[in-house]
């Protein structure tokens, strides 16, 4: 089931999508990217992901009310939360609305790949983590 | 008028007052949450920070560092905004310990309306009671973690603050009307030797965060002071390489009279099988090490039976740790192996290095593969580079008598090796310090001391004639004998207590 893993990675930088794509593919994942959040909450309203991993701070929508918007359609779906700017009050709420777990940025693709093998182990799906060397921060 | 700086967990209600005081006032505000924004496009990971808090992850030595330039950023930006502007209003979490020292500072904490802030809380992230319940004690906890680990303090500690106010009782208005009474007063007016202070504290801030933000400089623990405007810069001798960046990287700083750097004098050794940062040997060593312009090298000694794998590192050392608790588990890390402290028993080693990080006085830290003395031959450096050795806990498992030879042997090791005088930590209070203990045999020796110069000066003529009369002709053995008791006795007197009285006013 590793294979069918599906996972939209949304961050209005491009250059996040561009180094965590490759990285989630060598943990056998199906990873879609966004920059524009309206874009991917129509293909989140089209599609099911059995995780979804999402910048907070962004123009016109934020992370928050994406959050809000995939558990409310699929609740199965777990959210990881990305930001540079992050807070306790911030990442104590996204884990109250349900949140799988937030990052902090600046990390390395190795730590966010280190959660989505956490969530899918939560959802059932056994993952194993790749040989080290993704160093590059995200 | 005073600076006024207003904290608060609760970021609406410090918000809230801020701004009520700012505007009766007249004077500008400036909020954390404004200078957060600044530190992290400034490059420095407060989010990380923040997060490593809550979840306890990142290893403490490089949190250590960015929590470093992230106080030294806030405070910069704190003291450079109070200079420009003469008076302001800054509120945040903790912020009443940013500007230590400075006289027209106004102190205030502020305890939220409960039943307030929870109903903004469910209202605003849409949480029933409990949920909203749980966000807060979760937040609150955190908080509290992040007090502790950002300021070393304890947060309940109410001599902190010139003024608490709990807005349980107290309306927004009249709490800003109590707080700007009390800015007004001449208790808290400006001084030359306030607005000196705030201008000192401002410019090694600034020196700080700019080291900070310099890539040759910034990995470097050191320690920045400014006093009238002279910057004294303190490395440590294994980072000597960084002594040439400093003048090249503050040149730019406005206001620096003269820039002084220095490399630490020495460094004092602690050797122990358990670190504790709350410890009196903590509390009495970075005190010595403070004094002395000392840094403080870790040596921490395998407990029994505790297996240790030992591998080179950089320069001369030898980086150990316990097989059974490698944390890299046979999978290869991005940070070096000396570096991965987090999650991993190490006997308070990690906390202590980071406080003294914080402090700006840790010289390194190291684990021996054995408590053998032949073994700590490979950890302790010579060439004098210590000028003092403390040895803490250590063979704790081991009955009173070995555990009183096994020390005495280790002693004997690490003095030959290090070639620098060793004591114990019950030793170091007695030795180097001034404490309850120190002042009570400091009132003896005064008064005897006292007593036998009044008593000599008040029976001159019995004590001349016993000396020298014609009387005691027959008995001139006996003045020599108690000349030459008496004399030693005062002298030992009259010593301890002059050497007493220099310790308690720190002259070395």
């Amino acid at each position: 089931m590793s294979a069918n893993l599906r996972i939209l990675v949304l961050d209005d930088e491009p250059i996040v999508g561009k180094r965590l794509a490759p990285a989630l593919a060598k943990l056998g994942c199906q990873a879609e990217t966004y920059q524009d959040p309206r874009q991917a909450l129509e293909r989140l309203d089209q599609e099911t992901f059995d995780i979804v991993v999402t910048d907070i701070r962004m123009d016109e929508i934020d992370g928050i009310e994406v959050l809000e918007r995939v558990l409310k359609r699929s609740p199965r779906t777990r959210v990881i939360m990305i930001t540079g700017y992050a807070t306790l009050e911030v990442a104590r709420e996204s884990l109250a609305k349900g949140a799988f777990d937030f990052i902090a940025k600046p990390f390395k693709p190795r730590d966010l790949l280190e959660t989505v093998v956490k969530a899918a182990k939560d959802l059932g799906v056994s993952l194993q983590l790749p040989e080290p060397g993704l160093a590059a921060e995200a | 008028m005073a600076i006024v700086l207003i904290s608060s967990w609760a970021e609406e209600a410090r918000r809230e007052l801020a701004q009520a005081v700012a505007a009766k006032l007249g004077c500008p505000s400036l909020s954390r949450e404004d200078l957060v924004e600044r530190a992290t496009e400034a490059g420095i990971p407060v989010g990380k920070i923040e997060i490593a808090v809550m979840k306890g992850s990142t290893p403490r030595e490089r949190l250590a560092r960015h929590k470093s330039r992230y106080l030294a950023f806030i405070t910069a930006a704190v003291a450079e905004k109070a200079r420009e502007t003469q008076d302001l209003v800054y509120h945040g979490r903790a912020c009443h310990l940013l500007l230590p020292g400075v006289d027209h500072v106004l102190r205030v904490g502020v305890v939220p309306n409960q039943e307030r802030q929870l109903t903004a809380v469910m209202t605003r992230l849409n949480l029933d009671r409990d949920k909203a319940q749980r966000y807060l004690a979760d937040l609150n906890e955190d908080l509290r973690n992040w007090f502790h680990f950002m300021h070393d303090a304890d947060p309940d500690e109410p001599g902190q603050y010139d003024l608490t106010l709990n807005l349980g009782h107290l309306s927004p208005e009249s709490a800003a009307s109590a707080v700007c009474s009390m800015a007004q007063l001449p208790d808290f007016a400006p001084t030359p030797a306030s607005r000196r202070a705030l201008n000192d504290l401002w410019l090694s801030a600034k020196a700080r965060d700019l080291l900070g933000r310099d890539e040759a400089t910034a990995g470097a623990d050191l320690t920045v002071t400014a006093q009238n405007a002279r910057v004294t810069v303190t490395y440590m001798p294994r980072q000597e390489a960084v002594a040439q960046d400093i003048p090249r990287v503050l040149a730019g700083l406005e206001g620096v009279g003269e820039l002084v750097c220095t490399m630490a004098l020495t460094n004092v050794l602690w050797v122990a099988e358990r670190f504790e940062a709350g410890s009196e040997t903590f509390a009495g060593i970075t005190d010595l090490a403070q004094r002395w312009g000392a840094g403080v090298e870790l040596l921490r000694l395998p407990g029994e039976g505790q297996p240790m794998a030992c591998e080179p590192a950089h320069e001369e050392d030898l980086v150990c740790r316990p097989k059974d608790l490698d944390p890299t588990g046979g999978i290869e890390d991005d940070l070096p192996a000396a570096a991965q402290t987090s999650g991993v028993d190490d006997d308070g080693m990690a906390q202590v290095s980071q406080r003294l990080i914080s402090r700006g006085i840790f010289a390194g830290s190291q684990t021996a593969a054995s408590a053998s003395a032949a073994n700590l031959a490979n950890h302790v450096k010579g060439q004098g580079r210590y000028s003092l050795v403390v040895i803490g806990d250590v063979f704790a498992s081991k009955a009173a008598a070995a555990r009183v030879r096994q020390t005495r042997e280790l002693a004997a090791a690490v003095a030959e090796r290090g070639h620098a005088p060793v004591i114990t930590a019950d030793e170091l209070q007695s030795k180097f310090l001034f404490g309850p203990k120190q002042m009570s045999r400091l009132g003896l020796y005064l008064a005897a001391t006292l007593a036998i110069y009044l008593l000599a000066f008040t029976f001159q003529n019995p004590i001349n004639d016993f000396l020298a009369g014609p009387d005691w002709k027959a008995w001139r053995w006996l003045a020599t004998a108690a000349i030459v008791v008496s004399v030693p006795a005062v002298a030992y007197l009259y010593g301890n207590a002059t050497g007493l009285l220099m310790k308690w006013f720190k002259f070395e």
